[in-house]
């Protein structure tokens, strides 16, 4: 078979190139049998180095080498997953890889063939610095390259993904999708006495800068003791946040980055959002999760939520106080941020299991307030992909795995800060690994269940056992015909036992869209 | 020997004698005393109007609650003749034992205070106590230096102790069977079997609900979990010590379970708890000791850099500075074959130097001891309410697991227990390890001494913490031990090094504990 690369234009943007790959040893891995392997680059010459087999951090043994030579870019690989090919498709082994880039982080997959040498790609997630992706996935759908996806070519990427990915975006179609519910006069846009949405407040307030700026300034001084959290829209990781808490310091800022835009002749966008400045503190620290949702379609909108997601602590204790509002160790959880702290610590990364959080609040707190937590996460889950799925363009070759971004404030009421199209696949400890293993495992075997060559014609609808740790969010067909059948409202929460897909409860009985 | 009613009224006496002046025993005469004035007393049935006044006002309730509790921490009846140590531990040769210990662990300890030039206890400058005060929930961020300082001991210097047991009078007797010198422990106690304990143990059979256990063959789990729920609430509801402590045997829905244990344990909510735990606070302030350093390392060592408990490292901190301050805990030593280490302290005045009990609650801290505590956070975010509780559940269980004695839940018997299980009920497995140099307790014994804290995942162990409190006993720590060996028993044939079986068994973060136990007790042939 004839190796299918493909083909994406400039050299830097090859996902998945010719080059033959070398021989290499593969080290079986504890959950076998497969093989999960760390590489950085031995060189500085990235590109014709070999690659070396290693665990980060306090994992310092080394692997075997590979010899991976000029096929990654200039991207390092972070995480490889090997499982071997399914019988139908002969003697070899498939290939799930993992690389970061700067800002970015990327993985796919591929077969080899017997004698290692490369068959096809099965796969490609590919992700970047959030910039980067956004061109190079539309290039691909492009008619302009006059490019057409095969039926067995998938891709982990929406064309155009950053309706919900790019923080702006995300808020705009929030603000639209409300506006559109309320015309409909949809029970979902109820309004409370002083104006607020019942059930769809489930973002900071949050305005685009300079666009929004007066608008901004009005909603400032109705509270002028808030604190409000600076974002640029297309960056990630905690880079060019800051905290602010006077207007002098917005004005001051705009006429810094004025000069600033000017010479970069770049469209520097940000968004200002109220700071959730009563976060649900545990051991007196702020937290935020990141939960893992993959989306397979958007019409029928078609989703999955990761069981395994996480909490992400800071090192240092929160504090409100506006004396510490530039510490960013207190107030950003991003592991990029955490990491360089002080008091960071290798073995746990201040990453606590998403089940850890549910005993712990199921435990001081009680069984229905926290079931009641999780519900309303899982709908604002919901709520958000079905904000933009009218916008979405709905290619039958795309998946995508989406990086979750949510703060549970003191009340327990949680709030969407964003979504990451490319979630860090980079392992931060041992039990990370396994999580990030397992995550790109589950997600092939949804995307290309059994192993086989993909086939985008696919009705995927999967057993149970199917899933890994994934389960169903919401699966529309299903909702509908459930509706119309039975009109049965009362599915059970995902969250709790015995979860039936397609049904995640909304906050009240009530037809919801 | 005395007779049961005898036995009885001595305990009645002990237990009367306990509850004088204690906060309850005032509150329960002033609440008798308002009840005067009620109209609905008469003064022809005093007596009982006023019972039944403190009974519809959950009076009663509360002296039952207390009366229970107290029944669980009585020392067991002894001769009164019989001097006081031998009450605690009617062994010689365990009595010898456990002090020769004590000695060790004393000198150990008190040569490393000479050996850094640190005082065994100081009052803290006065600049240091604000400081102190101010950081009290940030104890962790301010690291003092700790690389000077060891864990007095750990687990495994403790069972090479326990491994040198002898009883001398007993060496020519047919006791020792050469079945029994397969193990470590090479003393015989009355150890309870499989039959006994299904006995023992009815509610963990096959034919109950079980939380903790998702496939039950006679009972739909769904329908089993929110009956028991229901069940709990009536329970807690109830303020019954002795129902919450029964209904925990089929385990404690998580989201009751802290309301339950502080029910079966009776750390009341009183205003004299929290008080009682500012007070410590305050000694922890005003007085820096050197066993605080060795708390630091611990924490450090273990619940700092554990997945489930590294937020709660500031909990660790102030609950085991105040427990080291306590001394309520030495009542506990009544029950304890152990008796609480003294040291030489200089006196303020600079007079002869004194003993005294140090540390004051008479609990020499060792590697890992951090971990009995750690558990607890998830249930308790109020710091005097998980204090208390952990300090109850170490007066009532954990003591036994780092003192030697003959008691059916200290570490001897539970070491032993697991031996004479494996042995009896996997010979082959228990044959291949010890030919191969891999004696199953020297694998087993730290995961008994912490009641499996820090080895299970943390739902896991409360669900055995569960059926410790509802049994009021640690053997089914020994249970599990030797069921874990039974499941891993297929992969434990195939090696052949002690660091390969250490292997096998290193990550129990994955084991569903109630199956485990149900299967071996319950579905093993005997
Ligand atoms: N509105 C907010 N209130 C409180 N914390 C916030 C808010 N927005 C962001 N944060 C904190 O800042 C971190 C980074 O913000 P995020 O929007 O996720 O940007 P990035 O793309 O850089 O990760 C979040 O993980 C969260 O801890
Ligand atoms: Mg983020």
């Amino acid at each position: 078979m004839k190796p299918v690369s493909f083909p994406l234009g400039e050299p830097t943007s090859h996902l998945v190139g010719v080059t033959p790959v070398l021989p290499y040893v593969v080290q079986p891995y504890k959950v076998s049998p497969y093989v999960l392997i760390h590489i950085t680059p031995s060189g500085k010459d990235v590109a014709s180095a070999a690659f070396l087999f290693q665990r980060k951090g306090t994992l310092s043994q080394c692997y075997p080498i590979v010899s991976l030579n000029g096929f990654w870019g200039t991207a390092v690989i972070d995480t490889l997953c090997v499982s071997p090919v399914p019988p139908s498709l002969g003697k070899g082994v498939q290939v799930a890889y993992n690389r970061s880039l700067e800002g970015g982080s990327s993985c796919g997959a591929l077969l080899l063939n017997e004698n290692l040498k490369m068959q096809r790609t099965c796969c490609s997630l590919y992700t970047r610095a959030a910039r980067m992706s956004v061109q190079t996935i539309r290039s691909v759908f492009s008619v302009d390259t006059g490019y057409r996806l095969t039926d067995d070519q998938m891709v982990n990427h929406f064309p155009n993904h950053y309706e919900l990915t790019r923080k702006d975006l995300m808020i705009k179609n929030i603000k639209r999708y409300r506006k559109d519910l309320e015309k409909e006069a949809s029970p979902l846009a109820e309004k409370d006495e002083s104006g607020k949405y019942l059930y769809l407040d489930f973002v900071p307030v949050t305005f685009m800068l300079p666009a929004d700026y007066n608008l901004f300034v009005e909603e400032f001084r109705k509270s002028p003791s808030s604190t409000w959290i600076m974002k640029p829209c297309g960056k990630a990781q905690g880079k060019g946040i800051f905290l602010i808490n006077k207007l002098s310091q917005i004005k001051k800022w705009s006429r810094d980055s004025r000069t600033f835009v000017a010479a970069n002749s770049g469209k520097e966008a940000y968004v200002i959002s109220l700071y959730i400045d009563n976060p649900l503190l545990i051991g007196g620290k702020k937290f935020d999760l990141r939960l893992y949702v993959l989306m397979t379609s958007y019409r029928p909108l078609k989703c999955y939520m990761y069981k395994l997601g996480f909490c992400r602590f800071c090192t240092v204790k929160y504090t409100p106080s506006t004396s510490e509002l530039d510490n960013m160790f207190v107030h950003l959880t991003n592991v990029a941020i955490q990491k360089h702290g002080d008091d960071y610590n290798h073995v746990h990364g201040g990453k606590w299991t998403v089940s850890n959080l549910r005993l712990y609040l199921e435990s001081t707190r009680g069984r229905d307030v926290t079931n009641h937590l999780f519900d309303q996460i899982h709908w604002i889950v919901v709520q958000s992909l079905k904000a933009v799925a009218p916008v979405m363009n709905n290619d039958k070759h795309c998946f995508e795995c989406y990086g979750y971004d949510i703060i549970i404030d003191d009340r327990l009421k949680p709030w969407l800060i964003e979504v990451n199209a490319s979630p860090s696949l980079t392992s931060s400890t041992a039990n990370d690994r396994i999580l990030k293993y397992n995550l790109i495992n589950d997600t092939l075997n949804i995307v290309t269940p059994n192993g086989e060559i993909p086939d985008c014609r696919w009705n995927r609808s999967l057993p149970k056992e199917a899933l890994g740790h994934y389960q169903v969010l919401y699966d529309e067909e299903q909702a509908l015909s459930e509706s119309t059948d039975l009109r049965s409202c009362s599915g059970q929460s995902l969250g709790s036992k015995g979860s039936r897909s397609g049904s995640v409860r909304p906050p009240f009985p009530a037809t919801w869209k | 020997m005395m007779d049961e009613s005898t036995e009885l009224s001595v305990s009645i006496t002990q237990i009367v004698q306990r509850l004088k002046g204690t906060h309850l025993h005032s509150q329960l005469e002033k609440q008798a005393k308002e009840c005067m004035h009620k109209p609905e007393i008469k003064l022809e049935t005093l007596k009982d109007d006023v019972r039944r006044l403190l009974k519809a006002s959950g009076w009663e309730r509360k002296l039952q609650n207390a009366v229970y509790r107290e029944l669980h921490i009585l020392p067991p009846p002894g001769n009164p003749r019989a001097p006081p140590e031998h009450t605690k531990e009617p062994l010689a040769y365990m009595r010898k034992a456990q002090l020769s210990w004590e000695k060790r662990i004393l000198k150990s300890l008190n040569s490393m205070c000479t050996e850094l030039g640190i005082p065994l206890a100081r009052k803290r400058p006065v600049l240091e106590q604000k400081e102190l005060t101010n950081k009290w929930n940030e104890m962790g961020t301010d690291e003092p230096d700790l690389s000077k300082f060891r864990p007095v001991y750990a687990p495994k210097d403790f069972l090479e102790v326990l491994i040198g047991l002898r009883n001398l009078n007993n060496n020519r007797s047919e006791d020792l069977t050469v079945r029994s010198n397969w193990g470590l422990i090479q003393v015989s106690l009355n150890i309870r079997d499989i039959p006994q304990m299904r006995e023992t143990y009815p509610e963990l059979g096959l034919t109950y609900g079980q939380l903790g256990i998702d496939d039950h063959t006679h009972v739909p789990p769904d329908l089993f979990e929110s009956e028991h729920i229901l069940i709990g609430k009536k329970v807690v509801s109830e303020q019954d010590s002795a129902a919450a402590q029964q209904y925990s045997r089929q385990g404690c829905p998580t989201g009751l379970r802290a309301q339950l244990w502080t029910l079966i344990l009776n750390t009341t909510d009183d205003p004299e708890v929290i008080t009682h735990y500012e007070q410590l606070k305050a000694r922890v302030i005003h007085h820096g000791l050197l066993v605080d350093n060795l708390i630091y390392k611990d924490v450090k060592l273990t619940a700092s850099n554990d997945d489930y408990y590294f937020v709660f490292e500031d909990y660790l901190y102030q609950v085991l500075l105040c427990f080291s301050r306590d001394t309520a805990v030495l009542e506990h030593f009544n029950n304890n074959s152990a008796t609480p280490p003294k040291s030489h302290i200089q006196s303020k005045s600079g007079s002869e130097p004194c003993a005294v009990v140090y540390p004051p609650n008479g609990v020499i801290p060792f590697h890992g001891f951090s971990m009995y505590v750690a558990p607890l956070c998830f249930l308790y975010n109020e710091p005097s309410k998980l204090y208390s509780v952990f300090r109850e559940m170490y007066i009532r269980y954990f003591f036994r697991l780092h003192s030697i004695s003959s008691h059916p839940s200290g570490i001897v018997s539970l070491c032993l227990q697991f031996e004479r299980l494996l042995q009896t009920h996997l010979p082959q497995l228990f044959y291949h390890l010890r030919e191969i140099g891999a004696q199953p307790l020297r694998i087993a014994f730290k995961w008994i001494v912490r009641a499996f804290s820090g080895y299970l995942s943390t739902d896991q162990l409360l669900l055995l913490w569960d059926r410790i409190l509802g049994y009021g006993s640690l053997e089914l720590v020994a249970v599990l031990a030797a069921a874990v060996f039974a499941f891993r028993a297929e992969n434990l044939m195939e090696v052949t090094s002690l660091a390969s079986a250490e292997a096998v068994l290193a990550d129990l973060s994955t084991l569903k504990v109630m199956p485990l136990l149900q299967i071996f007790l319950f579905a093993t042939s005997v």
